[in-house]
């Protein structure tokens, strides 16, 4: 299980800790795929770097942890961390370029993963570089191989990335809005690409969106985040037939939709550091009261769903 | 609707040289394009990335200039005019951008980047005038006046689209070029964008070329929808006939592309690699189709009228 335990993140601004993510708690078991869908700056990417300790001094875990498996990832030492990076969980990212490094072929980027999680050299890292990127759909391998990031195109190094990351056999894939960037035809072969990954090796994934179209294609549960917490989780075709929390409802409305026009939520979410006391989301949400100025609640409402709003408290 | 459109191109043709001397390639980026964007309506023009529509755009804007075919911007032909002769024409045609950001200095106060238009095409105008004007332009677009003393990273992604449509806005064109307006916004910020630029087509009455890979967006922004692949627009219809019944395979593909709405609604996944790249001979889309045949391959498809639609497809579906 990949598990964050009430994981509360502080990022410095202009010398200052500010509380980015509070008290987030999410489980990734094996074989399952769980969405946390969210906006820009809602700490859902922020969350999933924790997953690998991969963020910068300019962030820290103030509390809470994350568990892979039960081994604490706060408390990893330097060759316990770089067997979970890559060898344990595994990122997919949102813009492959940047994730690519451009000096160096699609090969010594498969060579690197290979050697470090799987002791393979030369040969055997040749034949499993090759059977990586057939089973992620590039057929012409050897040629690929000898690329570089820039010749390839963004659907190309996606699958790349995707294979870099299969490459240390990874229990677990996070994926930070791995299609974003791609056209939409292109989005619909990694979409499948992801899914059926998935499936074969039995990964648990994390997949990081705002896009509740890959929600309905991947997903098998849904934490909603917003301004740092979670407002919502429920198994994905309740998120998508009956959302409880207003956010969720109102997010869902934002997606143009053959039957109805869309409806904007008014004003913006807030940062880190302006959000407001008691439900962060009650200026912009039609049914605050008064109520909503103290902290909601987080109501277990059965059946794998939970919401944190006064309106679900019995 | 009016009588004539307020923007227009007719057989468009632009083609680029890439490469130095060493390995020099032709690239066709717009083949023998045709369309027109009507007061108070919309055009989408929806295609993947390589299939001309950002030259497309450049073409239209007279950015870049066509190597056959010609342009109108409402009763004027701007084909072959000359970058002067170009100028005080510029008013009626403006363009929003993918990311205002990038298009914005960052030393420039946000009100100033707003009046350079107006700087140009109104030099009468005083200071004071100009302020105003421009402080109108901000309320217009959901912004408060004092935003004018601000500069462009005090603003969030949303704040700067506005700001992208008030700069484009401040001239009152005629036409209003979108290159992906709503791309790099969040979805419920998306929203707030679109609806504002439906008010605002509303209320003036602009035309406006609405590029995006986005269908969804297409069936609530447009009444028409041209669908472009590698350069050739291979299907236009009213949106609503373009989503119900698409004739083109290539339309169909995008449709079948699009997410699901639904967890309901999720189709099994098919293994599959990359496209194949368009063809350069024949029908440029027949690598990828499943319709396709001998034919077409061998001769490229023209465009048929049909009612109120086009299509360029040898075998399209029923």
């Amino acid at each position: 299980m990949l598990a964050f335990c009430d994981l509360t993140i502080d990022v410095r601004r202009q010398g200052r800790w500010t509380e980015a993510v509070s008290r987030v708690s999410l489980a990734v078991p094996p074989g399952r795929v769980v969405g946390l869908v969210g906006e820009s700056g809602c700490g859902k990417t922020l969350t999933a770097l924790a997953a690998l300790r991969l963020h910068d001094a300019q962030v820290r875990v103030r509390a809470g942890c994350v568990r892979v498996d039960g081994a604490n990832v706060q408390e990893m030492d330097a060759r316990a961390l770089q067997r979970l990076r890559g060898g344990i969980v595994a990122m997919v990212f949102q813009e492959p370029m940047t994730a690519l490094n451009p000096v160096f072929s699609v090969r010594a980027h498969l060579f690197e993963v290979l050697r470090r999680h799987r002791g393979l050299a030369k040969d055997a890292a040749e034949e499993e570089a090759q059977a990586l990127l057939r089973e992620v759909g590039i057929p012409d391998a050897e040629r690929v191989l000898a690329s570089y990031p820039d010749a390839l195109s963004g659907g190309m190094r996606q699958r790349v990335l995707i294979a870099m990351a299969l490459a240390g056999r990874p229990r677990y894939l996070i994926a930070d809005e791995p299609t974003t960037a791609l056209d939409v035809s292109v989005q619909r072969r990694i979409v499948d690409l992801l899914a059926q990954m998935q499936r074969a090796h039995g990964l648990g994934m994390l997949l990081i969106t705002h896009d509740f179209g890959l929600v309905a294609e991947l997903c098998d549960e849904v934490a909603v985040i917003y301004a740092g917490e979670i407002v919502e989780r429920a198994p994905v075709e309740a998120i998508f037939d009956d959302p409880r929390h207003p956010y969720t409802q109102a997010l869902l409305r934002c997606r143009p939709e053959a039957s109805a026009a869309p409806a904007p939520i008014p004003g913006q979410a807030p940062e880190p550091g302006a959000w407001p006391s008691g439900c962060r989301f009650r200026d912009r949400c039609p049914y605050a009261e008064s109520i909503c100025t103290a902290r909601p609640p987080w109501v277990e409402l059965g059946d794998g769903r939970a919401v944190r709003c006064v309106r679900e408290q019995a | 609707m009016t009588d004539a459109p307020v923007l227009r191109l007719e057989g468009v043709h632009k083609r680029f040289v890439q490469g130095g001397w060493w390995r020099k390639r032709e690239v066709d980026a717009v083949r023998d394009v045709s369309l027109a964007v009507w007061p108070a309506h919309t055009l989408a023009l929806v295609g993947e990335s390589g299939s001309g529509k950002s030259t497309l755009a450049r073409l239209a804007l007279r950015l870049l200039a066509p190597d056959r075919g010609r342009i109108w911007w409402g009763k004027h032909e701007v084909s072959a005019l000359s970058a002067r002769a170009l100028r005080p024409l510029r008013r009626h045609v403006q363009m929003v951008f993918q990311d205002p950001y990038a298009s914005l200095n960052p030393r420039m106060k946000i009100g100033e980047a707003i009046a350079e238009g107006l700087r140009i095409h109104e030099p009468k105008l005083s200071r004071a005038e100009r302020r105003a004007r421009v402080e109108a332009m901000l309320e217009e677009v959901g912004l408060a006046p004092s935003a004018y003393d601000r500069y462009p990273h005090e603003f969030s992604g949303g704040q700067r689209q506005r700001i992208g449509i008030a700069r484009a806005l401040i001239l009152r064109p005629r036409v209003l070029v979108l290159d992906e307006p709503t791309s790099a916004l969040d979805v419920s910020v998306q929203a707030q964008i679109i609806e504002l630029l439906l008010r605002l087509q509303r209320e003036h009455g602009m035309g406006y070329l609405f590029i995006t890979h986005d269908l969804a967006l297409v069936r609530w922004v447009a009444a028409r929808a041209a669908v472009m692949f590698a350069g050739r627009i291979v299907e236009e219809a009213p949106a609503n006939e373009l989503f119900s019944s698409p004739r083109h395979p290539y339309t169909q593909a995008l449709l079948d592309a699009q997410p699901a709405s639904h967890p309901a609604a999720r189709k099994p996944p098919r293994a599959r690699g990359e496209e194949p790249p368009p063809a350069s001979q024949g029908c440029a889309f027949a690598p990828r189709c499943p319709r396709a045949q001998a034919d077409c391959r061998r001769h490229l498809p023209p465009l048929v009228e049909e009612g109120a639609r086009r299509f360029a497809c040898l075998h399209p579906l029923p």
